[in-house]
Parts: C-alpha cells; sequence; structure tokens
C-alpha cells in the first residue's frame, strides 16, 4: 500500500513539475512592427524642388511624385498643411502657387521682395515677407508690427526671415547695420497669447550671420540658422540652433560647419531635421539630396536598432542646393 | 533547484534507477523465459504504431507537435509485458522567424531546425484483461533519446549558432488498451507522457538540468507469434 502510495505521490510531483512553463520567450512581428515603428518613425509629407520641378513625398520610405513638369520652381517651396497646395518661386521670383495636380492656381506678381513665406496653420493664408513687410494672399493673419529690439536707433534695418507657428506665434529675424557698431542680427519672437516678446542675440563667439527662422510644423520647434558669409538672397545653413517651446535660447547649436540646406525643418519629437544633405557615409558621390537626418546618439554596436537618417538618393545634385519642406 | 526554465537532475540517481530498470526488466524477461517453457500465456510479440507527439511546458513554444513511428518487440507473461523500443520524430519549428526581445529598442531573431529524437527505451506494463479480446494496461517506459538540436539567433550585441548533438534520459507513464482481432492480430491505442532530460555535466551544456515534456497519444498494430 505504501509503495502505491509513494509512486502515485511521486508521479503527481513529476507531472506538475513537467507541467510548469516558463515564462513566454517570443514576441510577435506586430511586437517587432512596434518597436520598428517607434525606433524607426516614418516621415512624412515632405515637398522639395529638384531639377526646377516641385516634388511630393508622402512617405521617405516611398517614391516621390513629381507635382510640376515645366521647370518653373526655382525655390522656396512650400506646400499646404494638407498638402493640396504647393507655393514656390518662379523663375521671374514671383510666388507661384499649384495644386497637387501641378496646375496653376495663381501667380502673386505683386510681391517683388519676397524673401520668406509659408502657410498659416488653416491653409487659408500664405502669409509671405515682401521687403520688410509682411502681405498675406488669403485672409490677413492679426500679428504685431514686427519691431526691432535691440538694433540701434541709425542703424539700416531689414527683416531677413518670418515665420508664424501653428500656435500663431511669429518670429522673424532683423538685422541692422550702424557704421559705428557694425552689423546687428537678432531672432524676435513675440508669443500668440501676448506673453513677453524674446529676443535672441547672435552669441558672441559665433561667427555666423543670422538669417533664416523657421518654425515647424508640430508644435512649437523651430531653427534658426546661420551663414558663414553674407549673401544677397537665400543661402545654404552653414550652422543652425534648434529652439523648442518658445524658449530664450537654443536646446542644440550645431558648431560645426556644414552645409544644412537651405530650408531645414526640426521636429523635436522625432528629432529629424528635414533638409537637403549630403550622405556622410556617401563620401564618394558627395551629393546633396532631400533627407531626414537623425540628430539623437549613435549607439557602439554597429547592428543596434537605431533610428537611421533617410536619403532621396534618386534626387541627388551635385551643385546646387535643394529646397525643402516638411508638414 | 526549480525554476521557470528548468528542473534539476541528480544525474547519478538518473542512472541508478535506469540501471535498476533495466535490471529488472532483464531479470523478468529471463524469469518470463524460463518459465515460458512451461506457461502457455507466455508469448513474444511485436508491434508498430504512430503517435501524435505534443511538445507542452517551455518546448511547446517553440516546437510543434510530430508524429512519432515506433517498433516494439514485446514479450507478454500472464498480465505483464516487457518491451523493447525504438523510434523516431522531429518536431518542427512553429515559425520560420522567432523574434525576442532584448530592449524597449531592440530584439533579436532566432532560427530553429526540426528537433529530431531518435529513442531507444524498455517498457514494462501491467495488462488487466477486460475480456477475452480487450484489455488495459498501464506500465513506463524508461530510455534515452538520441536528439538533435540547431539554434542560430542574432541581436545586436550576439551572433551564435548552435548545432548540439544530446543524450537524453526519458521516462514515460503509459496507459492504453488492446483489441485483439484474433489470436495472432490486436490493435491498440496508447497515450503516454513523456519526459526527458539532457544529460552530461552542466559546465559544458547549460541545458542539463532542463526538463522537456511531452504527451503522445496513438494506434498500435500488434502481432503475437
Amino acid at each position: 500500500m505504501n509503495r502505491t502510495y509513494y509512486t502515485v505521490i511521486g508521479l503527481i510531483i513529476l507531472f506538475s513539475a513537467g507541467c510548469q512553463k516558463g515564462p513566454y520567450p517570443w514576441i510577435t512581428k506586430k511586437d517587432v512592427q512596434k518597436i520598428d515603428s517607434a525606433v524607426h518613425p516614418a516621415i512624412k509629407n515632405v515637398a522639395f524642388i529638384y531639377n526646377k520641378d516641385v516634388y511630393y513625398v508622402a512617405d521617405m520610405d516611398k517614391p516621390a511624385t513629381r507635382i510640376t513638369t515645366d521647370g518653373s520652381a526655382i525655390g522656396f517651396v512650400k506646400m499646404s498643411h494638407d498638402h493640396s497646395k504647393f507655393a514656390y518661386l518662379n523663375p521671374a521670383n514671383r510666388i507661384q502657387i499649384v495644386d497637387n495636380k501641378g496646375v496653376i492656381i495663381t501667380t502673386l506678381s505683386q510681391y517683388t521682395q519676397v524673401k520668406s513665406f509659408d502657410w498659416s496653420a488653416d491653409d487659408q493664408t500664405l502669409y509671405i515677407l515682401n521687403g520688410n513687410a509682411m502681405a498675406y494672399y488669403g485672409p490677413s493673419l492679426n500679428l504685431p508690427a514686427i519691431s526691432y529690439p535691440g538694433i540701434i536707433n541709425g542703424s539700416t534695418k531689414e527683416v531677413l526671415s518670418a515665420s508664424v507657428s501653428m500656435k500663431g506665434d511669429f518670429a522673424f529675424v532683423v538685422h541692422g547695420y550702424n557704421f559705428f557698431y557694425g552689423d546687428k542680427y537678432e531672432l524676435v519672437i513675440q508669443p500668440a497669447n501676448n506673453g513677453a516678446q524674446i529676443v535672441y542675440g547672435v552669441p558672441a563667439n559665433h561667427s555666423g550671420l543670422m538669417g533664416y527662422v523657421s518654425f515647424s510644423s508640430n508644435n512649437q520647434d523651430m531653427i534658426v540658422g546661420y551663414t558663414e558669409t553674407e549673401h544677397i538672397g537665400p543661402a545654404s545653413q552653414e550652422y543652425i540652433d534648434y529652439f523648442t517651446d518658445l524658449k530664450s535660447y537654443p536646446d542644440l547649436s550645431t558648431s560645426v560647419n556644414t552645409d544644412w540646406g537651405y530650408t531645414p525643418l526640426y521636429n523635436s519629437t522625432l528629432n529629424y531635421i528635414v533638409t537637403a544633405f549630403a550622405d556622410p557615409d556617401d563620401e564618394k558621390s558627395n551629393l546633396i539630396m532631400p533627407a531626414a537626418f537623425y540628430l539623437g546618439p549613435r549607439s557602439d554596436y554597429a547592428d543596434a536598432n537605431i533610428p537611421h537618417s533617410k536619403f532621396l538618393r534618386s534626387y541627388g545634385v551635385s551643385i546646387g542646393s535643394l529646397y525643402t519642406d516638411w508638414k | 533547484m526549480l525554476n521557470h526554465y528548468s528542473l534539476a537532475f541528480n544525474w547519478p540517481s538518473i542512472k541508478k534507477l535506469l540501471f535498476a530498470t533495466l535490471a529488472i526488466v532483464f531479470f523478468s524477461c529471463s524469469a518470463v523465459k524460463a518459465q515460458y517453457y512451461n506457461n502457455s500465456d507466455s508469448r513474444y510479440g511485436i508491434s508498430i504504431g504512430t503517435d501524435y507527439d505534443k511538445p507542452v511546458g517551455n518546448l511547446s513554444y517553440t516546437f510543434k507537435p510530430a508524429i512519432n513511428y515506433n517498433l516494439n518487440l514485446l514479450h507478454h507473461y500472464d498480465n505483464f509485458t516487457v518491451s523493447v523500443s525504438a523510434g523516431y520524430h522531429a518536431f518542427k519549428p512553429k515559425l520560420d522567424t522567432f523574434y525576442y526581445q532584448v530592449s524597449d529598442t531592440e530584439y533579436g531573431t532566432a532560427h530553429y531546425e526540426n528537433f529530431t529524437v531518435y529513442s531507444f527505451y524498455l517498457g514494462a506494463t501491467y495488462d488487466l484483461a477486460l475480456s477475452d479480446q480487450l484489455k488495459i494496461y498501464t506500465g513506463i517506459n524508461l530510455g534515452m533519446y538520441y536528439t538533435h538540436f540547431a539554434l542560430q539567433s542574432t541581436d545586436f550585441m550576439i551572433h551564435d549558432t548552435e548545432d548540439l548533438h544530446e543524450q537524453d534520459a526519458y521516462f514515460a507513464p503509459r496507459l492504453g488498451f488492446t483489441y485483439m482481432i484474433n489470436d495472432n492480430i490486436g490493435i491498440g491505442l496508447e497515450g503516454k507522457y513523456n519526459f526527458f532530460a539532457p544529460t552530461g555535466q552542466k559546465q559544458y551544456n547549460d541545458r542539463v538540468g532542463t526538463l522537456y515534456n511531452s504527451y503522445s497519444a496513438g494506434v498500435r498494430l500488434m502481432f503475437n507469434f
């Protein structure tokens, strides 16, 4: 009887031990896709000018769509937030607006000193920095008057670039020249909530010339660009500062003289900048192409699953620069 | 020690148990043979069988059920049957590629080949005749599995390849019944719960101490001489 009893007990123990499972060791392909989509976010809705035509790419991992075919785009492409309208400068330096089939909607021949432009958050208005004043194609935006804080009276004054955030914050770069004090560049930000004006001057040890500002289409991310030497008209940014949340100082400044393209845009959530950029891993061709450049840290491991920069290699150019937009 | 992944074995004890069982089977066969000439109930037989063998426990996470083929030499004596058996089955991996998570942003891939098993074991059952034609039985199997296990896994830190041929101690309680169609030919159904564990020294094989399980159920075709 005892033998039977012990046998049964032994078998019960063996069975229960055998039935024990460790934690499930595998993850599903869906889990992998989740990890990958978090690590490698899609860079969506980029427009650029290549060979004087406007292109749109819904996802930088997919082929681009050619919007215009007449070779009329020579600079500054800005697409509406719904990606249905594209504004750019034509060979006469006038703003031309086409729909997403390339059909011309209008040409704004009245603006002859266009320095920068972009669409309002509701896509109803194209705001334009024309000369030193704001102009509007569509309903006017209720922007504050341009001011020149920090520019000494008696200086020549100009506005070099202007941008309006999705929330209505107004940022612009002003330049003043005084025979005795020389050049002075300031970034001025007027928050939409009538908050205190923010003024950011070029740091004393900075050799670049501030000339470009642009909010991104997400939140209040903003890039301020500097050129190495003074230019007439647009130029490639040699240094850039990254601002977020209307801070009075940049979160990050690039100290290396690099060609960051004409119109870089920054997204702090994704930690990418979209601009025209040369692939650093392709030293042979040295082509500049539309790129989403990852700004985060690298890994010590070659096979680490980290975000990587994306390059539209079919649209590389060896001479000149590409204009880009990212909405 | 019991943890999530393995059940530790006292290998010397297993060897003693295996030896004892072999001895019992050997002596029972000898005793049966000695009495065979004096007892008309003593008969030899042969059976072939096929089982559906389903991994359970940790093995089931990775491998699909397999079809087992087995050949058994039988010796019946009174209410007991002893057997010598050989079998083969191959557990196929459930997926071509498995993924495992290394960190929040990192994952690895693993590729398994078929987990093949050649089995050699002795069996002993107690048979209970329900009628002239039908008997049920219960007993155990004890023997060895010869397994082949191959795996390639890759993640950002590790590129690992394993190709192992192992000997596993094997034990299985079993339960079944046999229906005799005539004096010589019978068919049967049998179920088993299989335990097998890699043998060797832990310092050379970290899978030593792991207990694998499967249950199997199948049919037998038996011919008694």
